[in-house]
């Protein structure tokens, strides 16, 4: 189920990061946007996603605080903080970078 | 991680540990939130609620697991793997308690007297005084006299909070019994203790009116008695039996004189800290009177004060003296109060942290032998994923274990030995009885532990965190040979050599000292001789006759006791000081005044240098006829005629003398220099004048020279004084010249005993470090010394190239040592008598010893390398 080799490693952060970029959520959301977003090319199994959560806060890159959701039921939401933001950047720069060198290397033409 | 995100997510790792409990909770109730949203939305979806939990919680991946991922991210708990590494060091030492013994004494005796060095230090170096703002309060280096104080007071005002004068004086007290008792007093001026913070705790303080003068200025001779009187706590308890009804009472005063009336105590613990001003130790004064003498600008010289001074805040020592003038040389009574013993104090510590570096190495030496019989294990466990991390940080759990029981075991050791050391310690410590185990010293032992465990743990933890695991797993865990490890250990044991060399320099140069104060010459003969001081109140003896009498009629009654030989009196004695011991500048005939002249000024009855046996070099000792007024004669020293008069004869010769008005006066005779302050000091040049030109009151200092031991005659001497003058004279002091020249060589004894000790037990460690890597390195070098053998090297061979290695690692150590004793002795200097600081003998005799301490380490290990039977030496293989 929760093989992170379904995942180029590192990127389930990434997806994370810029989910919750767009605003706090709490851990359900995010799976079912992580869900929504990738398809069906990404396989995010949810048994990964609360670890990387977790990590993520002890890493200082999401903050979380426990509010009540829209169905009135206390949640843990999620938010980006101040370094989480700088992260963000960083690893989506990087990204953006491995992207196009691998498909540069992809598209090289054989002989 | 970057420092600001862990200072960041503190409070979160903080929760996750303390509310450990709380944290688990809310992972419980946010799994569980996604497992009902997942359930709703199966459900939703048509399957039937059991089902869709069902799928719930394998979509999850089981809630229990998630649960254990989650904790598993979590940042390790420091605390819980700190504890974990302690049990897991405790149980290593426990499998191995030969070493753990080992190691925990030497660390223990390391610590141990370092600690002690280092309470005395405290006690006597780094403790503020006893004072209200200690640290801003200065002494004027030089005595002034009232009008002077007064001057100096109100010209730097801009610069000193206040400024206060003392004296402290003896004074004899009559007892009911008709003896009479010594009391130190202290003549202050009323600002003086509520400047230092000192009160009283019964009655009351001194008021501004007890320090105002009344009717005449009374003449410098003798001291004002003060009309009122405030006792030490101390005095009130001994004397007084603490009864609170002494208030008002009148103390005895001298001659029958009524005294100053009481008027209050001082609070317990209260004690004046005085530096030396050649008198002596100053005492501790147990009764305090008001200096009531005003301006008295008739005595402008009578100077006798100690004048203090609070700084201004913000206001510097430098500020201070350019305020001050030229007259006056402030230094800050800390400062003045410990210079003497500070290089001493100093270069002792210097000598125990050596001998912490030394306990420490070896300690280390022997932690490395040990991981590299462990090599194998830590480098299976590398192999086997174990980070380099944690093996670095078992090895300073281990260190750490090692170093906390040896503190407190060498805490104990020093608790027990400031106890010994105090018995022995020269009464030229100020403070050393306040010598204790505080926060400071159980900081420093704490630091010192801590500082060793990291010294201890680093090196071997270095070591094995770059195990070379394939050459460890493929060699079977022989040690590979002299590899990194012995290299290391070598370097160890080298410092080891070098530190302890530089402590045996320095006791061997204090043996030296030690030996040079044995046979130094004092200029007497100390032995036969009783000397003590009969103290009187100068009252009635101002006329020189009554005083001459008096003195006489003692003299006789001494010399009528059966036994009794000769008899000697002065205002000090060689080893004793106590008499004007001032300076007074001097001058010839033929020389110009020169004002950095100065020199003791004895004076002595006829009969003193008799009764000394201090030899005549030319012209003649005093006569009676000599001490008739008006005749101004002097025998000086063979120093100060070398002097003055180089290549000629002294005899009949004139000296100026300003007391303070000129004065000259003609030598009759030459004497053998006499050690009048310090048996390691030649001191300053001595004119000795006549009793009856030069004396003042009837407080002597009398030397009999008898038949037999002369201690025998002390109970006999107080008996005959007493019954001379009942209640007028105090002896004290009473002892044979034989224990002052003892008690002048305590300091250095003292020095030379600790420092002794500290070498001892470095050469010993250093020695015991050496064999330790010889032998491990002949385990090492069996399969080697094996082949040697085989192929025909003779067992002689194989001992002299165990032995070869040994001396090349002293010789290393010993060449370091030798380098930085040389440099680092230069401390010592003010400790040594008669030797200088790189005294070749000293050095060249150390070197040898040290080859010696070599050459015993290595014998063991090189003779078992020269018996090694090849064919066992070979299986090894």
């Amino acid at each position: 189920m929760s093989k992170p080799s379904d995942l180029v490693q590192g990127t389930l952060d990434l997806l994370i990061l810029k989910i919750l970029a767009l605003g706090p959520q709490h851990g359900w959301a995010i799976s079912q946007r992580l869900q929504q977003v990738s398809a069906n090319v990404l396989q995010v199994s949810d048994g990964s996603l609360y670890p990387a959560l977790h990590k993520l806060e002890f890493a200082g890159w999401i903050t979380a605080e426990w509010r009540t959701s829209d169905l009135g039921r206390r949640a843990k939401f999620y938010s980006l903080t101040r370094l989480g933001r700088k992260q963000l950047d960083k690893q989506a720069a990087d990204w953006a970078r491995l992207a196009h060198a691998i498909s540069h290397v992809v598209s090289l033409q054989e002989d | 991680m970057p420092l600001a995100n862990w200072i960041y997510t503190l409070p979160l790792r903080l929760r996750t540990i303390f509310r450990r409990r709380r944290a688990e909770l809310e992972l419980d109730d946010e799994l569980r939130f996604h497992l009902e949203q997942q359930t709703a939305q199966l459900v939703a979806r048509g399957l039937d609620p059991s089902a869709a939990r069902r799928q719930a919680r394998l979509m999850l991946g089981g809630l229990e697991q998630s649960k254990e991922q989650c904790r598993d991210v979590r940042p390790g708990n420091f605390a819980a793997d700190l504890a974990q590494d302690l049990a897991f060091a405790a149980r290593i030492l426990r499998w191995s308690p030969a070493f753990a013994i080992t190691a925990i004494l030497t660390i223990a005796l390391g610590i141990g007297a370092a600690t002690a060095i280092f309470s005395v230090t405290n006690a006597v170096l780094l403790r503020p005084l006893p004072y209200r703002g200690a640290s801003r309060l200065v002494l004027a280096a030089d005595l002034l006299s009232n009008a002077y104080y007064y001057d100096l007071r109100d010209g730097a005002r801009a610069a000193f909070d206040d400024m206060a004068a003392v004296m402290v004086f003896r004074a004899v007290v009559p007892r009911e019994d008709g003896s009479a008792e010594r009391i130190s007093k202290g003549f202050v001026t009323v600002n003086f203790l509520p400047m230092l913070g000192g009160h009283t705790v019964l009655g009351r303080d001194f008021s501004a009116a007890d320090g105002q003068p009344h009717g005449q200025p009374p003449p410098p001779f003798p001291l004002p008695q003060g009309s009122v009187a405030i006792l030490s706590h101390d005095y009130f308890v001994r004397r007084y039996g603490a009864d609170p009804a002494v208030l008002g009472r009148i103390m005895p005063g001298p001659a029958g004189a009524p005294g100053p009336r009481i008027i209050g105590v001082l609070q317990p613990g209260f004690k004046l800290y005085l530096p030396e001003s050649g008198l002596g130790p100053q005492p501790s004064p147990d009764v305090w009177i008001p200096n009531n003498r005003g301006y008295d600008a008739p005595n402008r010289e009578g100077l006798m004060l100690r004048v203090t001074g609070a700084l201004r805040p913000g206001v510097s020592l430098a500020a201070a003296q350019s305020q001050a003038g030229t007259r006056v040389r402030l230094e800050s009574w800390h400062t003045a109060l410990t210079a003497e013993v500070r290089p001493a104090l100093l270069a002792l510590t210097g000598a125990v942290i050596f001998l912490l570096l030394i306990a420490c190495a070896n300690v280390a030496s022997l932690m490395l032998v040990r991981v590299s019989v462990r090599e194998r294990e830590l480098a299976v466990r590398a192999a086997l994923g174990a980070r380099a991390g944690r093996l670095t940080r078992q090895l300073l759990a281990e260190a750490l274990l090692l170093c906390a029981a040896g503190t407190l075991l060498g805490l104990a050791f020093a608790w027990a030995g400031i106890r010994e050391a105090l018995a022995l310690a020269p009464a030229n410590l100020p403070r050393l009885e306040t010598t204790s185990i505080d926060w400071r010293v159980l900081l420093f032992a704490a630091l010192a532990g801590l500082a060793e465990a990291t010294l201890i743990g680093m090196l071997p933890a270095w070591r094995a965190a770059r195990p070379d695991i394939m050459q460890m797993l493929r060699s079977a865990g022989r040690p590979a040979g002299l590899g990194a490890a012995a290299f290391l250990r070598s370097g160890v044991v080298i410092a080891e050599v070098a530190l302890a060399f530089v402590l045996l320099v320095g006791s061997g140069l204090m043996f030296r000292s030690f030996l040079a104060l044995l046979h130094t010459d004092p200029g007497f003969d100390p032995h036969g001789l009783l000397t003590f001081l009969a103290i009187g109140d100068a009252q009635g003896f101002q006329q020189p006759a009554r005083r001459m009498a008096f003195l006489r009629d003692l003299e006789d009654r001494l010399r009528a006791i059966p036994g009794v030989e000769s008899v000697g009196a002065a205002l000090g004695l060689p080893l004793s000081p106590g008499g004007p011991a001032y300076g007074i500048r001097w001058s010839t005939a033929r020389l110009p005044a020169d004002p950095s002249r100065i020199a003791d000024l004895p004076t002595v009855l006829p009969g003193y240098f008799e009764t000394l046996r201090a030899r005549m070099l030319e012209g003649r000792a005093f006569s009676e006829a000599d001490n008739a007024a008006g005749r101004n004669l002097a025998v000086i020293d063979q120093s100060l005629a070398a002097k003055a008069f180089p290549g000629q004869s002294a005899m009949g010769k004139r000296i100026c003398i300003y007391i303070p008005d000129p004065t000259w006066l003609e030598v009759v005779g030459v004497v053998e220099h006499q050690r009048l302050h310090a048996l390691a000091d030649p001191g300053l040049d001595q004119i000795y004048m006549m009793d009856g030109f030069w004396g003042i009151g009837i407080s002597r200092h009398w030397a009999l020279r008898t038949a037999g031991d002369p201690a025998r005659y002390a109970a006999t001497v107080r008996a005959v004084i007493a019954k001379f003058a009942p209640g007028r004279l105090a002896v004290t002091e009473m002892q044979t010249m034989d224990e002052a020249v003892r008690r002048a060589q305590t300091t250095t004894r003292f020095q030379l005993l600790l420092i002794g000790i500290f070498a001892a037990i470095g050469a010993l460690l250093a020695g015991v470090g050496l064999y330790g890597v010889l032998s491990s390195a002949v385990r090492q070098r069996t399969a080697e010394i094996g082949v040697r053998v085989a192929l025909g090297a003779a067992p002689a061979n194989i001992f002299r190239l165990i032995v070869g290695q040994g001396l090349a690692l002293s010789a290393a150590g010993m060449a370091i040592g030798f380098a930085a004793a040389a440099v680092l002795t230069r401390a010592m200097r003010g400790m040594l008598v008669g030797i200088t600081a790189t005294d070749p003998a000293t050095f060249a005799a150390i070197t040898v010893f040290f080859v010696a301490v070599a050459a015993v380490a290595c014998w063991a290990p090189a003779s078992h390398a020269a018996r090694l039977d090849p064919t066992v030496a070979l299986r090894e293989e």
